[in-house]
């Protein structure tokens, strides 16, 4: 997009390339809107990878603090999204490959009392908690490789071209590993309701 | 399909991932077939689960990512392509010295002629003739006067003793008028003293043993 044009549309309605042009072109802003737009996803993503909220949010910061340092040298031949991503995913594979031989550590209850949301009721609150450490249970005896396309495809709500980008795998293999993962994480839950 | 179907076909049918053909082959086969739609209500059960999973917030904008951002401009200069840090400091690098450079080649143009001492009165000896100055080497005429040879200056026959400040390069503008309007006198060495309608000047060259 022209860069006149580009300058009179709001920061929040700018594509995703129009933010790496304009990163490109010496506007911080862009780098904010960057962050507004998929820390969320990466948080989430690295929570449910390393299962510790700390640890979530130092892989953020390092995933954002190498986005900023190679945002401009981004050539779109992926979606800013699957690049986030694909970065996040090694860096949670490099960390807890140094920390441990498992890939996954147990999301524990204290992680959600601590991440609770004020604005729910006990009760509520109770609820969704207990339900979320199941699945979080579940989800953390999964082969690594069938975690992290079902967290991909079922919480971050990818296409399946969009998780192959990521993985860097066959579209095939990530539906394969989609409903191997999918199959075992119902065996899980049916035994540990 | 008379056989089960698939663990990845079932999970591309909730993905709605299936061409419309075998999406309508399934849809068939799991109208009668009861450990199919059993499957699938697990796996609809499982995929429920993980995508009800809370999201939580994230932290706050990592300073230090911010802070590599707002840096990475801060040296962009207005209307110019981007600039990386390193190129930029390079390109600085270069600039200040070409800037020095150009300083000192304008500084060595301009320098005064430092290597040559001016010739002041009480450091000759008096005027009076030319066996006063010390021992005669050789005489010559130029410029329609004559000239002795002292030691390595030609000194103009009759002269006595040259003032302060007298002194002339040949390179100047004076110097070069002189020669213009004697060029004889180049003829004869690298220091000339010589009577001008101005007083007594040595007349002198900077690079000794070269024309003048």
């Amino acid at each position: 997009m022209d860069a006149a044009v580009l300058a009179r549309v709001p920061v929040a309605e700018r594509t995703d390339l129009d933010l790496v042009q304009q990163y490109r072109r010496g506007d911080p802003r862009a780098f904010e809107e960057v962050y507004r737009r998929f820390s969320a996803m990466v948080y989430n993503l690295a929570l449910r990878m390393c299962g510790d909220a700390d640890e979530a949010a130092d892989l953020t910061q390092e995933v954002f603090l190498r986005a900023s340092r190679h945002l401009a040298s981004f050539r779109g031949a992926s979606s800013l999204k699957t690049w986030l991503c694909r970065v996040a995913l090694n860096h949670c594979r490099s960390r807890l490959g140094r920390r441990s031989r498992r890939w996954f550590l147990p999301f524990v209850a204290s992680q959600h009392d601590a991440l609770a949301d004020p604005r729910r009721g006990p009760l509520e609150e109770a609820l969704a908690g207990e339900a979320g450490r199941s699945v979080d249970r579940a989800l953390t005896a999964l082969k690594a490789v069938y975690r992290e396309a079902v967290i991909l495809r079922d919480l971050e709500g990818m296409s399946y071209e969009e998780i192959a980008q990521v993985l860097r795998v066959r579209v095939g293999t990530v539906r394969s590993r989609i409903a191997r993962g999918r199959d075992q994480l119902r065996g899980l839950l049916e035994e540990r309701p | 399909m008379s056989r089960h179907a698939t663990l990845e076909r079932l999970s591309a049918y909730l993905d709605d991932a299936l061409d419309p053909r075998l999406r309508r082959q399934l849809a068939s086969h799991l109208a009668i077939c009861r450990d199919c739609c059993d499957r699938l209500a697990g796996l609809r059960r499982a995929v429920i689960a993980v995508g009800g999973l809370e999201r939580f917030p994230p932290p706050p904008p990592p300073q230090r990512a911010m802070a590599v951002a707002r840096d990475r401009f801060g040296l962009r200069l207005p209307g110019l392509p981007h600039l990386s840090p390193v190129f930029f400091s390079f390109a600085l690098v270069m600039a200040l010295t070409a800037v020095n450079l150009f300083a000192h080649g304008i500084e060595v143009s301009t320098r005064p002629w430092t290597e040559y001492v001016l010739v002041t009165a009480p450091e000759l000896p008096e005027a009076r003739g030319p066996e006063a100055w010390g021992q005669v080497s050789a005489s010559r005429e130029a410029a329609g006067r004559v000239f002795d040879l002292v030691g390595d200056v030609w000194r103009e026959r009759g002269v006595g003793e040259v003032p302060a400040d007298s002194l002339v390069e040949a390179d100047s503008a004076a110097g070069r008028a002189l020669l213009a309007t004697h060029p004889d006198l180049a003829g004869l060495g690298d220091r000339v003293l010589l009577r001008t309608p101005g007083g007594v000047v040595e007349l002198r060259r900077a690079d000794r043993g070269q024309a003048w």
